[in-house]
């Protein structure tokens, strides 16, 4: 594993394994692009191909997610898989559908279990909204967006126009999740459990930076790859 | 000027910055603080000591500065190359970070040899009754303007106080603002139904 004084030096040779260990946050990258594990040895350039994925395209995805100011260079850009973007970015819709909100949603249920109505309504309203919004991006991404970039993907011409309404969007997603964190970590009502707040944080954190890190995904691939306009397939 | 430094890297571009920008004078770099370097500052009467307490181990770190001070009567600058400890951090008379400029690092040791510490101290954190007047008013969904007008006081100032309302809560919605004075009962949840 790679340490201090061993420096990550990415690329198609390192071992799947020293990528995923160096930060496991890249757990999402390989599992939405349907990478199983138990991969042995095999070299990120192996995986990738044994799996169908453009390797350039899987090391863009994983740089967002280690480097946090990371911006593609426009021949990253150009040489992107659209495919293996959106196949990331549907996949991490799923993801936070079927299991990330489903368990944050549980975690707060048991975390405002034992506080006084007045408060249960109102942290729970205020988490309430902030799902609903999540949602509604959501699926103003799946109605828009992405079948915006499949037709620029595959060379027909896209409909409408979607970049400011977008970023407005997400900013108000970021801040509302960390003004959840702050309500969670500082002003809980006392009733609470230690279990339980601690349960919620964590679950809170790990959404949040995936999707800080899935944000900027579309922001620095995806819009800058559809501005491109062409069709590049990975080649 | 005494550096303690372990890191050349760091060393080497600490003296190269002193040097470009005149001023200060690096006399001397010691790299740790055993029983040689101390009689070495004890020779160099220096004005300013720039220590890296990630220089001495864990458990010696908060008496880095104690030490220094028992040899001499240089200003004890800390220079942050990692995760610190704010007991340690307190012990010293200015800080400066890696990612500090050049301009900047001058400027805090001058004015710590003017005997003046530049970093501000942090603010208790807790709101003043201003400010928790113009959070139950921002709760209540009122305007900035509206606000202004209620106190008698510019909308610049509001703007001001809401700065630090967000700044001290580390919360920059509305909404969670509003969550924020319901959980510290500064209003009552029918006044926002």
């Amino acid at each position: 594993m790679p340490s201090a004084d061993r420096p990550l030096i990415l690329g198609a040779r390192m071992k799947a394994a020293e990528l995923l260990g160096a930060d496991f946050y890249l757990l999402g990258v390989f599992s939405r692009l349907g990478i199983r594990l138990g991969f042995g040895e095999a070299t990120v350039g192996e995986l990738c191909e044994g799996n169908g994925i453009d390797t350039s395209t899987f090391l863009t995805l994983c740089r967002i997610h280690l480097v946090r100011d990371y911006i593609p260079s426009e021949e990253e850009i150009a040489k992107l898989d659209m495919g293996v973007c959106l196949k990331y970015l549907k996949q991490s819709h799923s993801y936070y559908r079927t299991i990330g909100l489903t368990a944050l949603g549980k975690a707060m249920s048991n975390l405002l279990a034992p506080c006084g109505e007045k408060q249960k309504k109102v942290i729970r309203r205020f988490y309430d909204e902030y799902h609903a919004e999540l949602e509604k991006h959501f699926a103003f991404e799946e109605e828009h967006i992405f079948p915006y970039a499949e037709a620029i993907a595959s060379g027909k011409e896209p409909l409408g126009n979607f970049e400011k309404e977008f970023e407005e969007d997400h900013s108000n997603i970021g801040e509302k999740i960390g003004d959840l964190k702050n309500i969670v970590m500082k002003y809980l009502p006392a009733e609470c459990g230690d279990q339980e707040i601690q349960q919620v944080l964590l679950l809170l954190c790990f959404l949040e930076n995936d999707l800080e890190r899935h944000t900027a995904i579309e922001e620095r691939v995806l819009v800058p790859r559809i501005s491109r306009g062409d069709t590049g397939n990975g080649e | 000027m005494v550096l303690i430094e372990s890191s050349a890297i760091v060393a080497k571009g600490l003296g190269c910055i002193f040097s470009e920008m005149g001023e200060f004078r690096l006399g001397a770099v010691l790299d740790d603080l055993s029983h040689s370097s101390i009689l070495r500052l004890r020779q160099m009467d220096a004005d300013v000591v720039i220590l890296d307490p990630s220089v001495l181990g864990a458990s010696s770190r908060a008496s880095g500065r104690n030490l220094i001070s028992e040899h001499s009567d240089a200003a004890c600058v800390a220079l942050l190359t990692g995760p610190s400890d704010e007991d340690t951090i307190r012990s010293f008379d200015a800080t400066i970070s890696l990612m500090d400029s050049p301009a900047a690092i001058v400027r805090k040791l001058r004015s710590t040899l003017e005997g003046r510490d530049e970093g501000s101290k942090p603010d208790s954190g807790d709101l003043s009754s201003r400010e928790k007047e113009i959070l139950i008013c921002v709760a209540k969904g009122m305007l900035n303007k509206e606000i202004a007008d209620l106190y008698n006081i510019s909308i610049y100032t509001v703007i001001t106080h809401r700065k630090n309302i967000t700044r001290k809560t580390g919360i920059k919605t509305v909404a969670g603002l509003t969550v924020y004075a319901l959980l510290n009962n500064l209003i009552d949840i029918n006044s926002v139904e």
